[in-house]
């Protein structure tokens, strides 16, 4: 029985895995795209927000993902290219237009009925903010902010200056902070963040 | 913008990060992995890439331009620079090469295109940095050799030792050792214009009575300018990535830091921000000691991250010193009520001159206030109003001098 083929998504590929992958070796290239599937289906799912052509979505990726990997020199991490090519799937995807939206999952305490509705409604008008928002703020909001990535990651995956990505940062965070501004969930996990005002 | 509006945005991101896509079973996540496959082995192969005749011109024209403007292999050497502290820098023609900041505490170069050759004097209680898109570098007494082809940086050492950080990861070079970006370290360091002047170099500190010698490479902090390349970058088998002579350790810079705080990642980014600034070694301490602050006002501990922000005030250079002394008072006036406090942490520094001179006129006059010192509270709103009549804190500041 062969041994199973594992890639680490967050590290640099052994010469031998870079050579599998570029001869278009199956069992490599299922072994490389099942690495970074869950990253690649949260990433568009937090780009694209909550609707029904997701998977559709996560698809297009994967054939992208499977057939630039063939051309995979091992520069970056898996999860890096990976990521180069879900943003781009997200640009297309958010020209599309959205048939139907999903209903968003609840975040907050499942014991406190009051607080997941809030934290719902919250989440809907989240979502409705960040489609109002410029594709680039969104992407760049999202790696930055939600996915925790650091502005020079994300600047190799956009393909531009570091400074660009800290500047649509920056815009995005202003644009949202206005946009949510008065929202009464936020206000009040705000101030049980802060701990002491009332 | 503002404290106040950050952190409401941090929640949210806090708040989408807990959001999960519908769950998708194993056999459903087989079948877009299979189909993903079966579609992209069925792509017919995609044609080496051609450029047309109008990008071969333009390739041609730029390869010919950035040769006329690099000094051939006979010519004499490249400009040579030295700085007040005895640092020489050898920059070859055509380089974009700019000094940030020269003082006694800190020297800071930004390559953004073509190579230099640092001859670094001993400076242990100072740092000369050097930056490029990919890479910055820390030096202290060391002679080595950066180099920017295309979008990528090389690095090599020719006396002494150097430490990189590209990307969070850390890499140690010895002498007669290279690094590239996004490749690696390769065992010798060879080619690049400067190489000649290099060995050179580092003979003549061979000559002289030992002093030890470390430089500390780590991630780019800024972005001086975009930078078209010129040039193709060399292929990566040429850098020979494999070959590791010394060992590689998990590193992070502040801006890596400080997208841990954008996310959320307090905690985190306080214990690696704590650690680093004990480290010292790049004699950015206070840099790590304001984000450890933050993330520790980031998980409600004020008192602790104003008591640091005060700290940071003596460690950090003098354009530096009025923010963290803005951020002490602020904290503690705010957010613990500590009105005495806060006119101490803006007693530390002078605001005179600085973006936050109209801000700390107004906190101070708060302050005073809130202590019970209602004349000086009045008297310094009115300092405010006749420097700043139509300020953001003016309507407050006429209140006050109306009590």
């Amino acid at each position: 029985m062969q041994e199973p083929v594992r890639f680490d998504p967050s590290a640099r590929l052994a010469t031998d895995q870079i050579e599998a992958l570029q001869r278009g070796d199956r069992r490599a290239i299922e072994a490389a795209l099942r690495s970074v599937f869950p990253d690649l289906r949260l990433r568009l799912h937090r780009l694209l927000g909550p609707r029904h052509d997701l998977d559709d979505a996560v698809q297009d990726a994967l054939i992208e993902v499977a057939s630039a990997l063939r051309g995979f020199e091992g520069r970056s991490t898996l999860r890096t290219f990976a990521a180069r090519i879900t943003v781009r799937v997200a640009y297309r995807y958010f020209r599309r237009p959205r048939v139907e939206t999903v209903e968003l999952a609840a975040l907050a305490d499942p014991d406190d009925p009051e607080a997941r509705v809030a934290s719902r409604q919250t989440l809907r008008r989240l979502a409705r903010c960040l489609e109002k928002m410029s594709e680039k703020r969104r992407v760049t909001f999202v790696l930055c902010c939600v996915e925790g990535m650091p502005p020079a990651e994300v600047a190799e995956i956009e393909g531009v200056p570091s400074l660009v990505i800290r500047a649509r940062l920056m815009q995005a965070r202003s644009e949202l902070a206005r946009l949510m501004k008065g929202d009464p969930y936020v206000d009040a996990m705000t101030r049980a963040s802060r701990g002491s005002e009332p | 913008m503002s404290e106040r509006e950050q952190e409401p945005v941090d929640v949210l991101a806090t708040m989408l990060r807990g959001g999960l896509p519908s769950a998708i079973d194993d056999r459903a996540r087989d079948a877009l992995l299979e189909r993903a496959i079966d579609a992209s082995s069925q792509a017919r192969p995609q044609p080496t890439r051609r450029r047309s005749p109008v990008w071969a011109l333009a390739v041609a024209a730029a390869v010919l331009l950035g040769l006329l403007s690099l000094p051939s292999a006979q010519a004499p050497w490249p400009s040579d620079l030295t700085l007040a502290t005895g640092d020489r820098v050898h920059v070859v023609a055509g380089s974009d090469v700019a000094f940030e900041r020269l003082d006694d505490r800190e020297r800071r170069i930004a390559l953004t295109t073509g190579a230099a050759v640092f001859d670094v004097a001993s400076i242990e209680a100072s740092v000369f940095e050097v930056t490029t898109p990919e890479l910055s570098v820390v030096v202290r007494g060391t002679v080595f050799g950066v180099e920017r082809v295309g979008e990528r940086t090389f690095v090599r050492v020719y006396e002494g030792r150097v430490e990189v950080r590209d990307h969070g990861v850390v890499t140690q070079l010895a002498r007669n050792e290279s690094y590239a970006s996004g490749a690696g370290i390769a065992p010798h360091a060879d080619d690049g214009p400067l190489e000649r002047l290099g060995r050179e170099l580092a003979a003549r500190r061979d000559a002289e009575p030992h002093v030890p010698a470390v430089a500390v490479i780590a991630p780019a902090p800024i972005q001086p300018q975009i930078v078209q390349p010129i040039v193709e970058a060399p292929a990566v088998q040429d850098i020979s990535p494999t070959p590791r002579a010394m060992p590689r350790r998990a590193g992070v810079d502040v801006s890596d830091l400080e997208g841990w705080l954008a996310a959320g990642r307090f905690e985190d980014a306080r214990a690696r921000a704590h650690d680093e600034r004990l480290l010292g070694r790049t004699g950015d301490a206070w840099r790590f000691g304001n984000v450890e602050a933050r993330a520790l006002q980031g998980l409600g501990r004020v008192d602790e991250a104003a008591a640091l922000y005060d700290e940071l005030v003596d460690e950090a250079p003098p354009d530096d010193r009025a923010a963290l002394a803005f951020r002490a008072a602020s904290a503690r006036l705010d957010r613990l009520g500590d009105a005495h406090g806060a006119l101490a942490s803006l007693d530390r520094t002078s605001f005179d001159g600085t973006a936050l001179q109209e801000r700390a006129l107004g906190l101070r006059a708060r302050a005073l206030d809130r202590a019970g010192e209602s004349d000086a509270a009045a008297r310094v709103a009115g300092e405010y109003l006749a420097r700043y009549p139509e300020g953001g804190l003016a309507e407050l500041m006429r209140a006050l001098t109306r009590r």
